[in-house]
């Protein structure tokens, strides 16, 4: 019976996560000792992180797996707790191609939004671009490694925020 | 004669190989698929220990995530990750409850059309109708080693979009379900192994609150 009952479970979170008519509450969130400080640098192999990630007024959370691969092609995995995948996306320094996004985000302007900001995660480079839609915050916590153990990933324009803990690496 | 021997084990052998990938004759799934909503039915608690593999095929990796399980009958359970994150799933009857690190999301099952779909989904999941919801899903069954294998597939192009298949294994001896597979058409899949299950243990209504 559990196995009907997860399946159920699954496609209520998948529901829920392309529904705008969710009741959400939302506490404030934790006071942030966040500082900026440079990314990965683009010199690194893995990273797991614990992640939300909110957008308006939607939630989603899971975890974010970044990992380089054989041909230096950096790919960015994003599923929610339960396993299913929101997005998976892959970078180089001038390429950005998108393997997989759930289809209510498959927005033009979220994927901007993501191609901008990954690889100035991974290798600290912006796309040269003007629109002030664009302009994000990144605040860093702490080290492990080449790794930071928090980041934090903002866009107040669009409304964008996404909280990043790692996991291991 | 050794050659012709050679043949028919040689055959027998390829033969042995396909049938487990050849579904069941169906009045062997239709007799798997009535001793599974047999078992079902006796059913009125389930606890379990549960192992989440999330496999990314292309990346070689695999995410590793535990926690426990908590089911009553009629629509009471609580799905709950405690390594390496917290995170906590509960339905209780029509409400729903997700809680993160410091966020909570509180659904009414009814408020929507959509959830109130999936909760006819689940209306009819409880009384075990999954494997014959045939406007969703459709089934087929394997025999696999100590496994019978069902292979649910969404109808619905919607879910069908984010699940290619779903894939789950009931134990021969007693018909629950030892793992399932969520498969992805990308190639990847969440493995869910149950571990430790107790059925049948009385408990509290507190474990399914949602308040």
């Amino acid at each position: 019976m559990k196995y009907f009952l997860y399946v159920s479970l699954l496609l209520i979170i998948v529901y829920s996560c392309s529904s705008a008519n969710q009741t959400s509450i939302n506490h404030p969130a934790k006071g942030k000792t966040l500082s900026p400080s440079p990314g990965f640098n683009g010199n690194f192999e893995k990273a797991l992180f614990k992640a939300s990630l909110d957008i308006r007024n939607q939630h989603l959370s899971g975890f974010l797996l970044i990992k380089k691969t054989a041909d230096s092609t950096y790919r960015i995995v994003f599923a929610n707790e339960i396993g299913m995948t929101l997005f998976d996306l892959g970078f180089q320094e001038s390429q950005f191609k998108v393997h997989y996004i759930f289809e209510p985000m498959k927005k033009k302007i979220l994927l901007r939004l993501f191609e901008n900001d990954f690889k100035r995660l991974i290798f600290d480079i912006e796309r040269s671009n003007s629109n002030p839609l664009m302009k994000t915050i990144f605040q860093y916590e702490g080290q492990k490694g080449q790794i930071p153990r928090r980041i934090s990933i903002s866009n107040p324009v669009i409304k964008m925020n996404m909280e990043l803990t790692l996991i291991s690496q | 004669m050794i050659r012709c021997l050679f043949i028919i084990l040689f055959s027998g052998l390829m033969l042995g190989g396909n049938s487990q990938h050849n579904p069941m004759p169906k009045k062997d799934a239709e007799r798997v698929n009535y001793y599974i909503l047999e078992a079902t039915k006796k059913v009125i608690t389930i606890q379990s220990e549960f192992v989440q593999e999330k496999v990314l095929s292309v990346l070689s990796e695999k995410i590793i995530t535990k926690g426990m399980f908590y089911f009553k009958k009629e629509k009471k359970l609580r799905w709950e990750y405690i390594d390496p994150f917290k995170y906590l799933i509960i339905i209780n009857n029509d409400n729903l409850l997700v809680r993160d690190d410091d966020k909570e999301n509180r659904i009414n099952l009814e408020s929507n059309k959509v959830f109130r779909e999936v909760n006819n989904i689940i209306m009819g999941t409880v009384q075990g109708t999954l494997l014959n919801d045939t406007k969703n899903f459709q089934a087929s069954f394997f025999d696999e080693n100590s496994y019978y294998l069902c292979k649910l597939v969404p109808l619905q192009s919607r879910l069908r979009e984010s699940l290619s298949e779903i894939w789950l294994y009931f134990n021969k001896e007693d018909y629950s379900v030892d793992k399932l597979d969520l498969r992805e058409s990308s190639g990847d899949y969440t493995r869910i192994i149950f571990k430790s299950k107790k059925l049948n243990l009385p408990l509290s209504d507190e474990i399914f609150s949602v308040r």
